[in-house]
């Protein structure tokens, strides 16, 4: 696992369309990191390489949002989620993020570590960390999927 | 009489027995729960014939199994039970399907197993003689570990469930292991068991919620 320099907001957009072109239905990226860490701004790039054309905010309310995308992967749906509010864990299992994706869709979810054990072994983790405008970008993809070659230098 | 909800797979099926007759439909395959399970039970009610008030006792499969199924499920089945003044009594998915492997004359080393999604399984595994007996409580496990687990036993096993479908390469290739291709837990095959089981509060069984909660308690928040 390596990590992704992101010395600005534009380099950590870039980052998300870079994983958005290896995504394919059905999966669950999580995304860890402090309040600030540029999850958020990462899920702009992610939803741009779906093709989503609407704003992507901070779903931080509404805890998920569904998008629609149009790209040629069969990815109908962006559900970009923020599980920074919740305050149990059956609210995030009443998301059942894990399987409204498996048909056509793909779930991005700050903070997604709070509702681990319901991802399951196969899903892409991206782990932010930060000194002070730098963000450090280490992607955990799935086991059985090709490596994520030239993520990271 | 007794009426049967199975929403644990993708699948939804209903069941009815009185008397000495039983009946059961699939009303969908592809997860449309919501849409089918109330007018599917209608139907089969109309068609027996009966009213909801002939219900004496509902039986439901609280899972474990699909999430967006068994929460509509157990509501519905918890609702109509309320609405009838009928019992409620719960039967789990794993054990529907390891009696259905002893109805079709498997014995011995039985593992049910429903798919978990997300790579993994809920499985649990029963021997099955005289009486369907736990061994062990239900568990989620990835198919590789399950498979690794009975690859060392030298003894027959026999994998049962929805599971064994999408997983059949996996498990298949567990030595003298043999998997029984059973789609959908059996309504027919609930009532059998939950007719001789108390009534008692019903609540969907997640199995990842133990862990889950764990997960969410030692963290903290910033
Ligand atoms: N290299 C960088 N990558 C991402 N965001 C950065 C970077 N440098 C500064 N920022 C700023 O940090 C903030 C990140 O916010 P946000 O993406 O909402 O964080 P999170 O969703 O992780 O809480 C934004 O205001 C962004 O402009
Ligand atoms: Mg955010």
């Amino acid at each position: 696992m390596s990590a992704r320099r992101c010395a600005r907001p534009e380099d950590t957009v870039a980052a998300g369309r870079a994983l958005a072109a290896w995504l394919a239905p059905g999966d669950v990226v999580v995304l860890t990191g402090a309040l600030g860490a540029g999850k958020t701004v990462f899920a702009t790039g992610v939803a741009a390489g779906l093709g989503v054309r609407e704003r992507v905010t901070s779903p931080t309310f509404t805890l998920v949002r569904p998008h629609a995308c149009a790209n040629d992967r069969g990815i109908a749906t962006l559900y970009h989620a923020d599980l920074y509010r919740v305050e149990s864990l059956d609210e995030v299992a009443d998301l059942a993020l894990g399987e409204l994706v498996e048909e056509s869709a793909v779930a991005l979810i700050e903070w997604g570590e709070r509702g681990d054990a319901l991802w399951g072994p196969v899903h892409w983790e991206v782990r932010f960390t930060l000194d002070d405008e730098v963000r450090e970008l280490a992607l955990v993809v799935p086991p059985g999927r090709a490596p994520a070659t030239g993520w990271a230098p | 009489m007794i009426l049967s909800i199975e929403t644990a797979t993708t699948a939804c099926a209903a069941g009815l027995a009185g008397g000495q007759r039983s009946v059961e439909a699939l009303l969908a395959s592809d997860r449309r729960h919501v849409e089918v399970l109330v007018p599917g039970i209608q139907g089969l009610l109309a068609a027996w014939p009966a009213t909801l008030r002939d219900v004496s006792r509902i039986v439901v499969d609280y899972g474990p199994g699909l999430f967006t199924g068994l929460r509509v499920g157990v509501a519905t089945a918890r609702a109509l039970a309320e609405a009838t003044g009928a019992e409620l009594v719960g039967v789990t998915s794993l054990e529907v399907y390891a009696t259905q492997a002893a109805a079709r004359g498997v014995t011995g080393a039985v593992v049910a197993v429903v798919d978990g999604r997300r790579g993994e399984l809920f499985a649990q595994p029963f021997a099955l003689g005289d009486e369907v007996e736990a061994l062990d409580a239900p568990r989620v496990v990835t198919p590789r570990d399950l498979a690794e687990h009975w690859a060392g036993g030298a003894s027959p096993v026999t994998f049962v469930g929805d599971g064994a479908i999408r997983y059949a390469r996996d498990l298949g290739a567990v030595p003298a292991a043999t998997c029984l291709l059973v789609p959908w837990p059996s309504p027919v095959t609930a009532m059998a068991i939950g007719a001789r089981r108390e009534a008692a509060p019903v609540h969907p069984l997640y199995l990842r919620e133990a862990d889950a909660v764990a997960n969410f308690a030692t963290r903290s928040r910033p």
